[in-house]
Parts: C-alpha cells; structure tokens; sequence
C-alpha cells in the first residue's frame, strides 16, 4: 500500500505535524506532472435531477515510489445528508438556507481497472476525521502495484442525484452548473502518497493537471447554451429531442503550446454549464490593445524584470460570457474586467496561455454557483440596476478570472494552503482593480435601487431608538407590530438621499487592511483550511490577510525586487504544485533578499504591529538662572519673555510600537520653511526597544517641527491603527464642520418625515 | 387648483410653518453637533487639514471603528427621540394648522395657530396614536404573515428558505415583486397618512373629541368621493417632490464639488442653507395640505351634510 499522508489527521495539532511534515517532500519543480487523461461521457435528465455518468481515466506513474491503490474524490456525496463532514462542519446550512428536501449524491456503479471489475474493491474513506458518514472520498486497491512510468486505465460509471444549487455546484430550475461532478482522482505526491481530503465546508479543490475530453448529453432546448472548461468542438449533434456538445480542455490547439522545460497547457479541473436563458456576449482580448493603454505599467514592468516588451507579450483570448437576460446589458462590463484581469496578471505573473475562458453569470436563485473559478471558466455573478460607477460585477469578474493565474496555472493545494491562491490573488485583484479602475464608490440600496452616496446616520439604531423611530412595536402573534418597516420607497422619501446623503469613496487596497484587521491574530495564515478556528477566520487569512502581508512584502523590498520574486515563484511552479516553503524560497531566490524572519511573522505567526508617533511641541524657554561664562565666572540671566520660537521649538517626539512585527519604517520629519528630513527607525532598533526618541539628543530646534509622519508612502497596511501614525501642527477645523453638515441634512429630512406623521 | 390656492394661504401663514421648520431643525442639530465635536477631536492633529474634508478614508473609518460605533449609536438614540419629539410636534403644529384653516378671524397667525394647537393637542393625539395603530396593521398585512402566507405561498408556491423570492424564475421577477410590495406599502401609508389629516380637519370641524369618529369619518368621505379629497394631496406632493428633486440636484452638484476637493466652507454652508430652505418649504406643504383639506372638508360637508 502505498504510504499516504492523507492518515486520518484527526486533531488539529497531529494534522499540523503530518502536513508540516510533508511540504518538504511536496512535487518539485523538477518532477513531471502526472496528467491524467479524462474522456467522460454524461447525460443530464434535469427534470429527474439525474445524471448519469461514465469516465474512462488514464493515468501513469510519474512518481518514484510503486502505487498501490488509486484514490478518488465524489464530491457531490457531501451534500448527501446532514451527517457528512461538508454539511457537519457548516452546520447543516449552506449559504444560509437549513439544507433538508435538496440532497445530492453520487453512486459509482461499475468501476473497472486495466479492463477487471474492481467494484468490490472499492473503500470509503475519511482521512482528515474518521467520519464514517462521509463519502467524499473513495479508494479502489489495485491488484498489481503500479511501477513508476506505468499506466493504468479506470472505467467509471455513475449515477447521481443533481442537489439544488446552494453550493457552487447543482441546479436551479433549468440553470444547470456542474462542478466537482464526476469522480476525480486525487493527487500522487512522491513520498507523500494520494493527497485526496475529504470535501470540507471551507475548503475548495486540489487535482492534477491533465487533459478532458466531455461530451454532455441534454434535452435540446439547451442546444446552443452549453459552456465549459476548454473549447467546444462544433457543431453539436442533435439527436431527436437532445442534444450533445462535446468540449476538449484544453483545446487541441492550445495542448501544442509546449514551453522549453517540456510543460505546456493543462488543465486541473473542469465545469461546464447550460441553461436555454443564456444570452452570449463573445469578443476578444487584445493584448497590444491593452498594452498600449498601461504602456507605462508594461515599461515599470519590463524594466523590474529586465525583459524585453516582446517577452511579456501575451496572446489574444477568445471570451464568451454567458449572461441571463436581466444582466445582457452587462456583457461589455463583464468583458472589460476579465479583459482586466488578463492583461494586467499576465503581464505580472505570466501570459495566459490558453486561447479561450468562458465567463458565467449565474441563474437568479442560483447565486451560490457565483464567485468561483474552474479552469478556464468560472462564475461572476452580478445584479439589475447596476450603476456604471459600482464594482459590480467587475470586482468578482476580475478575482474570479484572476484565479485562472493563482490556482489555475499556479495549482496549489487548495485544501492545505488555500491561501497561496485565494490571498495571492486578492492582492492581484486589488492592484488590477486600482490601477484599471480606481476608488470603489460606496453605494445605498433603496429597494432594489442603489444611488451613489451614503447616510452618515442610521434611522435606528437597537433598542430605544428603534422605539422611538417606530422601527419596533409590540410582540404579538409571533410578529413585531411595528408602525413603520423598512421599504425601498419610504425610506428614500424619508432619508431624501440626494439632498441629504454623501459621496464616499474606499480605497480597494484599505479594504484588504480591513478585512485583515477584522480579525487579525486568531490564526497564522499557514495552515490547512479545514482547522482554522472557523469560517471567518478561514476567510480573512485566506484572502485578505494573505493581500496585506503581500502587500507589505512588496513595501518591504520594493516593488522592483517584489515584482522578480513573485515572477520566478508564478513561473517556476506555473502547471505544478507549490507550497508554502516553495513560495517562500523562490520569491528569495528570485527577489535576491533573505527575509524568512518576514514569512515566519507573515504567515506562521499570529504577530501584529500598531506604531504610532506623539508630539509634544513648545518653544524653547529663553536662559533662566546662573551660567558659567568663559573667563570662569558665574553670571545671572533673566530675559523677558521671548516671543514663540526665538530661541528655537523644543519638539518632544516619541515613536512607539505595539506588537511583535516589526519592520524598518520610515519617519519623515517637516520642518517650517517646507524643509523635509527622512529617519530610519531599523528593525534592530525596534526589536531591542520598543520605543525611540528620535529628537531627544539634539535639544532646542532652530525651526518649528510642522509634522512627523511615519511610513509617510504607506509601504506597509499591517498597521492596526494609522490614524497615530501622523502628527501635525495644524488643526484642522474644517472638516468636523463639513460632515456634521451632512448629518444636519440627514437629521432634518428624518424629522420632517417623523412629524408628518403626527400630523 | 385647489392645492395652489391653499398653498397660497399657507404662506400667508409664515410665521406658523416657520417655526416648525426651525424647531425641526433644532431637533436636528443635536446630533450634527456630537458628530462636529467628536470628528474635531478625533482628527485633531493626526490628519492634514483638508485631508478627510472630500472623503472619510475607508482606513480612518476603520481605525475608528469603534468611537464611531459609539457616536452612531448615540446619535441614532437621540434621533430616535427627536423622532418622536417631531411627531408630538407635528401633533401641536397640526392643531394650529387646522385653527387656521378653519377660523379666519383677525387676529395674529401666532395667536390663532397657538390657541388651536393648544385646544386640540390630545384629540390629535389620539389621531396619532390611532395613526400608528393603522399603520403597524398595514405593516404587518404587506411584511408578515398575510404577505408571506398568501403571496408567496398560496399564490406564488415558492419554497421556505432564507430568501424566499430566490425561488422565482428571475431576478425581473424579484424585483417586480419587492417593488411592488414597495409600492403597496408606499400608498397604503400615503393614504393613512391622508385619511388622518382629514380625521384632524374633521375634528376641528365638528369640533368633536373622538381620535375614533374623526378616523372612520375621514375614511368613508375618502371612500365616497376619492378624486376629490386626493386630487390636492397629490398636487401638493407633486410640488414637494419637485421641490426635493432640485435640492437633491443643487445638493449632488455641491457635494460632488467637495468630494473633488474642490470647494470649501462656502459650499458647506451652502448645502446647510438648501437643508434649512428645503425644511421650511417643506413646512409650509404641510400647511398647504390643511388649508386645501379644509376647503374640500367643506365643500364634502355642503354637499353630503358631513
């Protein structure tokens, strides 16, 4: 048998050791991939709920140790009842909705090895916590081991029940989206043996890369309204009342693209979708059209990788986005933020190599399907009455896209190291997103209606005021019998938002800082996902926390040595399987920085920093008392009182830091006159003491100090708090007196509508 | 025409809508003055001047998180209060309305309206409460259990689940829905709303002192002659609508100015004035719609001997 990291891990510090243990034995660089070869077969009976499936898989050995079973993964059989670790861990509830009449399930019904039935063999298992009721994970022992450089060949067949869409994957009505729907080998480490988790509630997937042959069989009112993973093969065949459409990812074509070590386009993974509703918008990426228009970013790019702009070329990409009909007015806002993604990820982190993606805009009802990347193609998700000024669906079209480099092309363990994907591409997310379309204005829905402004003050607020603003009333009959509910209509005609609210704008890049701080120190970001302390701290380590430290890094070595790190590190591992430790070393190697200490405290630590700066300014006081003169004698001195700043401004600065990660920071000091000076408070500094009086030796200052500003270009977001990381002589009185304007206009336009209803 | 004309004798009657738009106001400052004084404290000397005037930055609203939690659940407290000081304000302004409307004698404005707020102040008070009886009835028809069970069961078989409307076809027909629920809720309030103004007339009328007889009075003369008693209700709120969309217009030019930084104090107080002017427009429709109210009181009561 073969060795398996995958023991059942149980207990979170056991799972912690064995994983630790392994990520020095993870896929080298070096190491051919295994590719399997999928050619599956399904028919989709959505009106049954019932699809039927047969998958013929061959795989070959590529590892040095002898195989001696093949692992599997069956998804959907974590949505099969209330007792599997998928539906345990969310608490019975996905996505909110209590699941209890939208089971789904699979069942394997013939399996057979190199030819010989094995269905006999076949063995659930639950490496991660014993769960007996989980069926997400089968095995089948082989009867031969299986020597490095041979080949087997699995014929599957299965039936499964299609659950309602509340997860990614399912069916709502007659949207159908398909992922994880067939079953799917786990992945051969050498010396690790099959890593293949159970189907957890917050982890996503982890597959190796290979190549799919699909044809999908459906009723024929879906003819022409199929798309998935890789490129379809026209036409579809109609056969009486269904129709098939057969899909090759990657496309032949693309499978030619072969880089000089050998690798070329593969694919881990593939989804497809249909639903007669779908409206197409199709047109192409132009990568000289893009980069004419960020010609400045190409340069900056070039010149931090010493690459000519002919390497960094990348090619043009076909995209469909398949919309519903209330979005088909979004198609060209869908096609520019994947345009988006494509363009400014592939000129960081390497040209997309494949000549299509497929963009879907999920079903109403169906939005759990939303927001989630499959090779190729993945899911935005949007909503009617989307103002040309609002991120949506831009910000989850360009993440999602982005996924095709960060766990598309780069392939990490989804499962053990979620965040290299979902934090890497958060970060790429937030910079494309800046630099192509700037502030996020922040908007109020009134109903289904958005306007682009914001209340300063909430109508209720809990409690009493709830009371007094008729928001709450008695209890009785099960039913709050309050006067007044909130209502799209109503509420805009009591709060008169355009005469009344403000425009408000956020910065993506703060977002990310936030989202960290929210909940910065429960878990180090390096751990499995399925033991992090819960979903929400799953997500803010994953993904925002993860874009933070990325972020910081870059501030760190600058952007110069961030941009050669990251690069080596997205090609080196582009159609393989890094972790941690791999990232890790080739941003060192490639950036030219020794700095484990910054991915310790980053990623392995729950270390967090708060720097802040206090003033404390007089003028120095005119000489007082006896003094020593220079012929030896003591004389008296007693000046009148000098006018502010004669003798010069005694300026008591004290920078502190609260909090472990420490970084070298930089305190630039303004001086009256406009005169600027840079100090360098070092990390050895920091580490030895947890304060610095930067002023303290040089007594009376000639000039007045007019501010002290620490990391005065916001290198680093890690901050808990930047609002005591500046200090300025001026106070500022006017802004107090703006703002509490727009509350005025609030205050009056909710009491106007209050008193109308006393009479 | 009738709502013009009593526009037109409401503001003969400024003194009256003056001062409810400057007790309204007042209401309304307690909070704006909490928010200057924190906001001038908390930026104190940690910001440049000028740097938060076009924006409150997404890190210093989270930096400061939690004072402005505090200052919001202060500020929403007494908005929350000020909110039912403006309804028992709107109660006594009423009283001087319907004094006005009905008794033309000589005298000052202030003294007529203040003898009239004062005489009916508890009848109308019981209106009021009467009010929000009705409206928390008509709330509950359109959100709870009549909506859910017969809307979205019986007619539309959708399926319990934590958004229900997710088990339409499409996102149109969700949003058709809720608009619908919206408008619904919208003019069934509009017309409580209606109806209590005319039970007020009623009362001040027939100088009678039941919130009750006023209620079920002004409801059935709605009933029997709707186009009449409406029709200057919605003209006038077609007015205030008209009104409120070039202050929202004025308001969204001017506050575009200051988040592109690029005015100061100036547009700041000029945003203040369009609140104050706003405010007491808004103050002198409201008399307008008794002073039309009563004219068509009247003219129901020639002609039904009401």
């Amino acid at each position: 048998m073969s060795i398996r990291k995958a023991v059942p891990l149980g207990g979170s510090l056991l799972g912690l050791l064995a994983l630790a243990g392994r990520q020095a034995l993870g896929q080298t660089p070096a190491e051919r991939p295994f590719r399997p070869e999928y050619v599956i077969g399904v028919r989709v009976d959505p009106g049954e709920k019932h699809l039927h499936g047969e998958e013929r898989l061959s795989w070959t050995n590529q590892s040095k140790d002898d195989v001696f079973d093949l692992w599997f993964h069956l998804y959907w059989n974590g949505f099969a009842n209330n007792r599997s670790t998928h539906l345990s861990e969310s608490g019975g509830s996905l996505r909110g909705t209590k699941i209890s009449d939208e089971w789904g399930w699979q069942q394997v019904t013939a399996l057979r090895v190199n030819g010989g039935d094995s269905l006999a063999r076949l063995e659930w298992m639950a490496p991660d916590d014993a769960n007996g009721q989980d069926k997400s994970v089968f095995r089948v022992k082989l009867a031969e081991p299986l020597r490095t450089g041979q080949s087997v060949s699995v014929d599957i067949d299965w039936e499964a029940r299609i659950p309602r869409l509340r997860r990614r994957t399912g069916q709502k009505d007659d949207f159908l989206f398909m992922a994880q729907w067939f079953p799917k080998l786990g992945v051969y480490e050498t010396g690790n043996g099959w890593n293949c988790h159970e189907f957890h509630a917050n982890t996503e997937f982890f597959a190796d890369y290979g190549t799919y042959d699909v044809t999908i069989d459906l009723p024929r009112r879906y003819a022409g309204h199929v798309g998935a993973s890789g490129v379809e093969v026209l036409p579809e065949k109609q056969d009486g009342e269904r129709v098939r459409a057969r899909f090759l990812a990657p496309s032949l074509a693309d499978r030619e693209l072969v880089q000089a070590d050998g690798r070329g386009p593969l694919v881990h993974d593939f989804a497809w979708t249909a639903d007669p509703r779908f409206v197409k918008h199709e047109d192409v990426f132009r990568w000289t059209d893009w980069a004419g228009r960020y010609g400045d970013e190409v340069n900056r790019t070039a010149l931090a990788l010493g690459r000519g702009l002919d390497e960094l070329a990348g090619r043009d990409v076909h995209v469909t986005v398949l919309l519903h009909p209330e979005h088909a007015d979004q198609g060209q806002r869908h096609f520019d933020a994947t345009c988006t993604s494509l363009f400014f990820y592939g000129l960081w982190w390497g040209t997309y190599p494949y000549e299509q993606v497929t963009v879907v805009d999920p079903a109403w009802g169906g939005g759990a399907a939303g927001g989630m990347e499959y090779p190729t193609l993945f899911t935005a998700g949007s909503r009617m009455f989307s103002l040309p000024r609002m991120r949506t669906p831009e910000s989850v079209t360009v993440h999602e896209c982005g996924h095709q480099f960060w766990y598309g092309l780069v392939g990490n363990n989804e499962f053990e190291a979620g965040w290299l994907d979902e934090g890497f591409n958060t970060f790429s997310q937030t910079e494309a997103m800046w630099l192509r379309y700037g502030y996020n204005p922040a908007t109020t829905d009134f109903g289904p209606f958005p306007i682009e402004a914001v209340r300063q003050l909430a109508p209720a607020g809990g409690g009493l005021a709830d009371w007094f603003a008729l928001r709450s009333g008695a209890q009785l009959l099960g039913a709050n019998w309050a006067p007044l509910h909130a209502s799209g209509l109503l509420d805009y005609w009591r709060d008169q938002p355009c005469a009344s609210f403000a425009r408000q704008r956020d910065d993506p890049r703060s977002g990310d800082r936030s989202g960290y701080l929210a909940d910065p120190d429960t878990d180090p970001v390096d751990r499995p996902g399925w033991l992090y302390a819960d979903s929400n701290s799953y997500r803010t380590n994953s993904y925002r926390r993860t874009a933070t430290m990325l972020r910081t890094l870059e501030g760190l070595v600058g952007a110069e040595k961030f941009e050669q790190g990251m690069r080596l590190y997205s090609e080196r591992w582009r159609y393989r399987h890094p972790y941690a430790d791999d990232f890790f070393n080739s941003f060192q190697e490639g950036a030219g920085v020794d700095i484990g200490w910054f991915f310790e405290d980053a990623f392995r630590s729950h270390a967090t920093i708060d720097w802040s700066v206090e003033v404390d300014q007089k003028p120095a006081p005119a000489d007082e008392g006896w003094f020593l003169e220079p012929d030896g004698t003591w004389k008296r001195k007693e000046s009148a009182q000098p006018k502010d700043g004669e003798n010069g401004w005694l300026p008591q600065l004290v920078l502190r830091r609260k909090g472990e990660f420490c970084l070298p920071i930089t305190l630039e000091l303004g001086w009256e006159g406009g005169e600027r000076e840079t100090l360098i408070w070092t990390r050895e500094q920091q580490l030895r003491q947890a304060w610095w009086k930067p002023l303290a030796e040089r007594g009376a200052c000639p000039k007045k100090l007019e501010s002290a500003v620490l990391d005065p270009t916001q290198r680093y977001w890690l901050d808990r708090d930047l609002t005591n990381n500046r200090w300025y002589a001026a106070h500022d009185e006017r802004t107090s007196v703006r703002w509490a304007e727009r509350v005025l206009a609030q205050a009056a336009a909710a009491l106007h509508w209050f008193g109308g209803i006393g009479g | 025409m009738r709502a013009l004309r009593g526009f037109a004798a409401a503001g003969r009657c400024w003194r009256w809508w003056g001062l409810a738009a400057l007790l309204e106001l007042g209401l309304a400052l307690p909070p704006a003055l909490l928010w200057q004084r924190w906001l001038s404290g908390a930026l104190g000397n940690r910001f440049e001047p000028g740097e938060l005037f076009a924006n409150l930055s997404t890190s210093f609203r989270f930096d400061q998180r939690e004072p402005l939690g505090q200052l919001g659940a202060a500020s929403s407290l007494w908005l929350g209060l000020a909110a039912l000081l403006a309804m028992l304000a709107g109660v006594f302004f009423a009283g001087g309305w319907t004094q006005l409307a009905f008794d033309e004698r000589g005298e000052s404005v202030l003294a007529r309206a203040n003898a009239g707020a004062r005489r009916f102040f508890w009848r109308y008070v019981r209106v009021w409460l009467l009010t929000l009886m009705l409206l928390a009835l008509w709330s509950w028809i359109v959100f709870e259990w009549p909506w859910k069970t017969v809307v979205l069961g019986w007619i539309l078989r959708l399926p319990e689940a934590a958004d229900r409307l997710e088990g339409l076809t499409s996102e149109r027909s969700a949003v058709a829905l809720r608009v619908l629920q919206d408008a619904l809720y919208a003019i069934g309030v509009a017309l409580c709303l209606c109806c209590a103004d005319y039970a007020r007339l009623r009362i001040a009328w027939r100088d009678t002192r039941s919130a009750w007889g006023g209620w079920t009075g002004a409801i059935a003369m709605v009933l029997r002659s709707p186009l009449r008693t409406l029709r200057p209700f919605v003209a006038l709120f077609a007015i205030e609508a008209l009104v409120l969309a070039v202050a929202g217009l004025v308001s969204s030019a001017l506050d575009a100015r200051l988040n592109a930084n690029q005015a100061g104090l100036r547009a700041v107080l000029a945003l203040a004035a369009t609140t104050a002017i706003v405010a007491a427009l808004r103050c002198w429709l409201r008399g307008a719609r008794y002073q039309s109210g009563a004219a068509v009181l009247r003219e129901e009561s020639a002609a039904h001997g009401g």
